[in-house]
């Protein structure tokens, strides 16, 4: 189970600063569940809080289950490494067996001829797909995914999948701005709007409501250049 | 299975996954250090050698100022630069503590995962470097074998959890003050100067010793040439007031990571 109790948290950093409060939410162990939020800077910031990387400026994060780390993300990889060496890391961190898991890994990730090549030098799609594979090949109770787009566009079903095989094994919670993806994969979700965050069982008024604040968010950050290019014109001229 | 037993089994294998993951993040650490640059983990090894081999050069400039009698001349940089190597070392987790790691996306890595591994893969590094180094340089001076390895080996782990310490402590400062990393640039300088990096208290005059000996990098560097030379007895070296500072500096740096966790990384 992972709940999130009255958290609040702020994006920093941003031009457009977002602020969350009262984020109320349980996820029970198995369900497939949706964080869903407009691509500005809000998502990023509640994964990190319910993977703990940055704690909430208030409130509290209660977990019991597994959970994995964002993926497909790469940004810890060592990309002056191997795609082997970088899959050993992982197996080190969770104690499992190594040859079995990058085996699994290379497999997944259909890197097999890659498999000794630097990443730096390796194509895009190969290091997503090898991310993805990173932590689909670990038993997690929960699997935190922020892409579901894996690999090139006629890898893309295969890799769906093998996410819903993911989602039929153990819990998912899917962050993302595309409501799509959320709808094929997820039951519950919950929409992180700044004016009161809302959690729905009914996936359809769940995106609704995601589509009614990326709209607002798109008119508020027109509104804003326009002001900016007003500003810039008559500090000109 | 009793009661017991299982609440054992439980605390062993979350100490197992502790052990995975500092083992893990060490390691990574040690794969990565100065991966941007072109030659990569040679400059971690040619560092310290390049200040060792600068000092050395520079003894004709301070002829005045070479090492008392007993001691060799490579043998004393070396037990002056590698304490000290450590010390900042273990300094620099202040910007660990004070930014936001991609690692800490792992829901099982935790900050201070990030500082101790960080700290051992330097520490390992410059502490197998510096024997290396040292039974190499003592046998080609005939100053083989040390006094006492244990004070050796007391006043390199010393400097190396000192320098933790203060990191940390100096963390909470550098977060919300991001320009400190210039002053702790120069406070380093200074730190050098005065630490007995190049100097030994014999060398300096008596009535300035109650303000150097304020300085436990002075003591410890101190420390590890008494413990090497046989001839030499430092009348300063004081292990009681070292291990204080030690104590000191780690609970004020643990008191300031705890502070901080809730405030946003840089």
């Amino acid at each position: 189970m992972i709940e999130l109790k009255n958290v609040a948290v702020r994006t920093r950093k941003t031009i457009n600063p977002v602020s969350l409060t009262g984020i109320n939410v349980r996820i029970e162990d198995r369900e497939r569940f949706a964080l869903l939020a407009p691509s500005n800077g809000t998502l990023n910031l509640a994964v990190a809080v319910v993977c703990k990387s940055n704690a909430p400026d208030a409130g509290r994060v209660i977990q019991t289950s597994s959970l994995s780390w964002p993926i497909p993300s790469s940004a810890f990889l060592h990309k002056h490494q191997t795609f082997v060496a970088n899959a050993r890391f992982v197996a080190r961190l969770y104690g499992v067996d190594q040859t079995s898991y990058i085996d699994r890994v290379v497999d997944m990730a259909r890197i097999t001829d890659l498999a000794e090549e630097r990443i730096s030098h390796c194509p895009k799609k190969a290091v997503s797909r090898f991310a993805f594979a990173l932590g689909a090949c670990l038993p997690f109770d929960f699997y935190l995914l922020t892409n579901t787009s894996i690999g090139e566009k006629e890898e893309r079903e295969t890799y769906a999948e093998m996410i819903a095989e993911l989602g039929r094994r153990s819990g998912l919670i899917v962050a993302t701005s595309n409501p799509k993806s959320a709808k094929s994969l997820c039951d519950r979700a919950l929409v992180l709007d700044p004016a009161g965050s809302v959690t729905y069982d009914d996936m359809d008024a769940a995106v609704e409501h995601l589509e009614r604040i990326s709209k607002r968010v798109d008119e508020s950050s027109d509104d804003m250049l326009a002001e900016e290019e007003e500003r810039v014109f008559e500090d000109f001229f | 299975m009793g009661d017991l037993q299982l609440a054992y089994a439980q605390v062993l294998k979350k100490w197992k996954a502790q052990g995975n993951t500092l083992k893990a993040l060490t390691i990574h650490q040690l794969q990565g250090q100065m991966s941007t640059y072109r030659y990569g983990f040679a400059w971690v090894l040619l560092e310290p050698l390049i200040f060792i081999a600068a000092f050395r050069m520079m003894r004709k400039f301070f002829g005045a100022m070479a090492q008392p009698s007993g001691m060799t001349p490579l043998m004393f940089y070396v037990l002056g630069v590698f304490p000290i190597f450590m010390f900042f070392d273990g300094l620099r987790t202040y910007a660990v503590a004070a930014s936001r790691s991609k690692l800490l996306d792992f829901p099982t890595v935790s900050p201070l995962d990030l500082m101790i591994a960080k700290n051992v893969a330097s520490f390992s590094v410059y502490f197998i470097l510096f024997w290396v180094l040292a039974v190499t340089v003592s046998n080609f001076e005939s100053a083989w074998p040390p006094e006492n390895v244990l004070k050796i080996m007391f006043a390199l782990l010393a400097c190396w959890i000192l320098g933790q310490g203060v990191g940390l402590a100096v963390s909470g400062a550098y977060l919300f003050f991001p320009p400190l990393k210039q002053f702790i640039g120069y406070t380093n300088f200074v730190v050098r100067m005065i630490s007995g990096m190049f100097f030994c208290i014999t060398m300096i005059p008596v009535t300035v010793w109650p303000y150097l000996t304020w300085n436990p990098l002075l003591h410890l560097t101190e420390i590890a040439r008494d413990a090497w030379f046989e001839s030499y007895v430092s009348p300063i070296a004081n292990p009681g007031f070292v291990l204080e500072c030690v104590l000191g500096t780690t609970l004020l740096g643990l008191l300031v990571e705890r502070s901080i966790r809730r405030v946003p990384k840089i």
